[in-house]
Formats: structure tokens, C-alpha cells, sequence
């Protein structure tokens, strides 16, 4: 019985060459593997209300001075006008005040206050801020309107200006990088048809936003 | 179709964008809550002081001039405060006869927060009386009202200005005259009128925005 013929030698040989050099390829690559890993920090938009100064008294005789000045006629002081600023809620997503409660007591007709306040930026994001928009004010009763210092020229805002000095034109529309702040009075005036032991109630929101985005109106985003 | 792909992209930038407005905008609202508390004008009468006296047209001076004639007590006076209504002082004469002469100091007091002013005075004839006439005196402190039947003086410091708290008085004569007529009955009116401090108005106008009793 003659036995099955041996491969040659040569091939033998060279099929041991293929399988080491397989072997070789799988151990002998050498790589790096190059990873990206992503952290985003969002800033925050965030804005605070401050008061500068509460001025009681006719138009024509306070003045923006940087000093609560108390001006009602022939010297008296029968009514009471006080601006406080809350923290609500005071927790880490509204830091600061963010509202200011005015209140006038003893109110006569022919009284006014003028409460200049600030807005400003204490997020981290450029804002910017919207005209206030008022609601609830009875006319009959009451004018409150945001003006130029006590001239009555209407609306907000206006960059800070040592006391004694007038501010400039309105700013309808301001942006405020980071610590920024804008400046503007808000006049609440009884009028002669109010109604004696009487109260009357109003609301003012002023909306910030990022400064990126739409321009356009947002009061449908108030509360 | 080879525009449709470019504009169907625009479509869809647009789109995600407006998704973008909605809900990507941060914002933060501040509010400014304002509280007006009116104050009142109000005064009430609190009292009075009054005497008979003789010596008409002229007020008493001394001790005989009080009372009523030869020191008899025919005539009676009253003036009260209004039960329902403290703002009304009813002042009554009767069994006056010609000669009857009455002088009282009222007191009134400003109850209100506000200051004021007493802006005006009125004496206005009332049933019975007839051929009034009404002078004002002394740049108006002084109203008389002559009549037939009953002559009326109401003196008060018009324009004088009263703080909360603070009394004030005035004074009212009432002299019955001759022509007064037996078992009758004469009515009169007198108003002062307060108005806060710090508005300018004439009497008129400070009656006219007066509530009525």
C-alpha cells in the first residue's frame, strides 16, 4: 500500500510564512484612539431691579439729585410714598430682586411720586431689556407713566448721569453686557377723580432676555 | 427639481429656527407692584357754646347784656349734633318772639388725613323766610342773612387751614324780627365748606364736589 504523497517542502514552507505573517498582522498593529469629550456651560440670563432715589412732590420741584426729597405743597408731608425691592422666590434660579413694590399712602389728588430704579444685568449673558408694560391702573384715579427724570417725556430708558446732570434720549430697546444697568423713573400721580380712603392697585413687568434673540415684542411671554 | 431641494431646506431652517425663538429664549421678568392708598377729607361738629342775649344789634359786653330781656326765660334754644349724622348741627329757637336774640360758638373738628382749608361758607333761607338778602362782610368771613322774619350772622375764617385733629370754631347769631309772625316756623341752612389744602377752589366749587347730606 503505497501511503499519500507529502507536500513538497517549498510549499510547506511557505504555507507556515502566510500563517506567521497573519499572526504578526493581529499583534503588531499599533493604533491611538483620539476622544472628544463635550462639557457645555450655559450661562444665565438674569436681571435685578435697584433703587436710586424716591422723590415726593410736584414735578417741577423735585429734581434727580440722588436724594429722596420730600416736595408736597407749602411744605407738609401728608402723603407716604415708599419703593421696596423684594426676592421672589429666593432661590438660585431668581437671584436678586426682581420685584420692586411702590406704595402710597395717605394719597391726595394732585400727589406724586417718582421712583427712579435700574435695571441691571446680573447674568452672565448680554440682555436686553423691553419697555415696561403697565396693567391694572384705574386712569380715572391714577396716571403712572415712566418718564425722563420728572420732565414727562415718556418712556424708559436712559443711561446714568451724575446727579445733577440730564440724562440723555431715550433708549428704547438698551443692551447690557454682564453688570450693565439701565436707568429710568416710573410716576405715579393721583388725579383729582380718585376717590378718598380709597385703593388702587397697578403692575409694571419689564422683560429681559438674551440679547441674541428675537427683538420683536414678548409681552405674550409675561406672566 | 433641482430647486426644490434648496428651497425645501430653507423651509426647514426656518422652521427650526422659529422652534429656536420658542423655546430657546431665556428671558426674566421684573415686576413693579404699585399700591396707592387714598386719604379723606372729613370734619364733624363736636360741640357748641351758646347764650341769650338783649343788646341786639350789638353783641353782649357785659353781664347785662345776657340773657334775655328784664331777666325772663321765654325763649328756648337748641342746637345739637345730628344723631344719625355728625357732619349736621340742628339749631332750633323756640318760643322766639321779636327781640329774641341767640349767639353760639360752634365747634367743628377735621377728622380726615388730609389737611384743609375752609374754602366757603353759606347761609341759604329756608320755609317761612321771605325778602332774604345775603351780604358778605369782612372779604367774606362774615355772611348775614336778612330776612323779614329772622336776621342769621355766621362768621368763620375763610381760608384758614385746619390739620388733622385740629378743632376750629364759628360763630352764628340769630335774631328774631318784627315781622316775625306768631306760631310759625323759619328754616335756614348754613354750610362750611372743606376742601384738602393744596387745591385751589372757590366756594361754589367746593359745595358743588361736596357730598350732599
Amino acid at each position: 500500500m503505497e501511503g499519500r504523497k507529502a507536500l513538497p517542502t517549498t510549499t510547506v514552507l511557505l504555507i507556515l510564512a502566510v500563517a506567521l505573517a497573519t499572526v504578526g498582522v493581529g499583534y503588531g498593529l499599533w493604533s491611538k484612539v483620539l476622544t472628544i469629550e463635550g462639557t457645555v456651560y450655559t450661562g444665565e440670563v438674569n436681571a435685578v431691579l435697584s433703587i436710586e432715589e424716591i422723590d415726593e412732590g410736584d414735578a417741577s420741584l423735585v429734581s434727580d439729585n440722588g436724594i429722596n426729597e420730600d416736595k408736597e405743597i407749602e411744605g407738609k408731608d401728608v402723603g407716604e410714598c415708599t419703593a421696596e425691592l423684594i426676592d421672589v422666590p429666593p432661590d438660585l434660579v431668581n437671584k436678586g430682586p426682581q420685584l420692586m413694590r411702590i406704595t402710597i399712602r395717605n394719597g391726595y389728588p394732585s400727589f406724586s411720586c417718582f421712583v427712579n430704579f435700574n435695571v441691571q444685568n446680573l447674568g452672565t449673558i448680554p440682555i436686553k431689556v423691553d419697555q415696561p408694560v403697565l396693567s391694572g391702573v384705574d386712569p380715572d384715579a391714577l396716571d403712572v407713566a415712566f418718564i425722563k427724570g420728572s420732565l414727562g417725556a415718556g418712556g424708559c430708558y436712559y443711561n446714568e448721569e451724575p446727579p445733577g446732570v440730564p440724562v440723555g434720549d431715550v433708549i428704547p430697546h438698551p443692551q447690557l453686557e454682564p453688570e450693565d444697568m439701565i436707568f429710568c423713573t416710573i410716576w405715579v400721580h393721583v388725579r383729582q377723580q380718585a376717590s378718598q380712603s380709597a385703593t388702587y392697585t397697578f403692575v409694571a413687568r419689564v422683560l429681559a432676555h438674551q440679547w441674541n434673540e428675537f427683538s420683536g415684542p414678548h409681552e405674550s411671554l409675561l406672566p | 427639481m433641482r430647486h426644490v431641494v434648496p428651497t425645501s431646506v430653507v423651509i426647514l431652517l426656518v422652521a427650526l429656527g422659529t422652534v429656536g425663538v420658542g423655546y430657546g429664549l431665556w428671558a426674566k421678568t421684573l415686576t413693579i407692584e404699585g399700591q396707592v392708598h387714598t386719604g379723606s377729607v372729613d370734619a364733624r361738629w363736636t360741640g357748641r357754646v351758646c347764650s341769650e342775649f338783649n343788646s341786639w344789634p350789638d353783641l353782649p359786653k357785659d353781664d347785662e347784656d345776657d340773657g334775655e330781656a328784664e331777666g325772663k326765660d321765654v325763649g328756648e334754644w337748641s342746637v345739637t349734633i345730628d344723631p344719625d349724622d355728625d357732619q349736621i348741627l340742628h339749631f332750633t329757637l323756640v318760643n322766639g318772639y321779636p327781640s329774641y336774640a341767640v349767639d353760639c360758638q360752634v365747634h367743628f373738628k377735621v377728622e380726615g388725613t388730609i389737611p384743609v382749608v375752609v374754602r366757603g361758607t353759606s347761609i341759604i333761607p329756608g320755609n317761612g323766610l321771605t325778602h332774604c338778602t345775603l351780604d358778605d362782610l369782612d372779604s367774606g368771613n362774615k355772611k348775614i342773612l336778612r330776612c323779614d322774619q329772622l336776621t342769621v350772622i355766621f362768621t368763620d375764617n375763610l381760608g384758614s387751614q385746619l390739620h388733622p385733629g385740629e378743632e376750629a370754631a364759628s360763630s352764628v347769631t340769630v335774631h328774631v324780627e318784627q315781622a316775625a309772625e306768631q306760631e310759625a316756623r323759619y328754616e335756614f341752612d348754613i354750610g362750611v365748606c372743606l376742601a384738602q389744602w393744596n387745591e385751589e377752589a372757590t366756594a361754589a366749587e367746593c359745595f358743588a364736589a361736596a357730598p350732599s347730606h
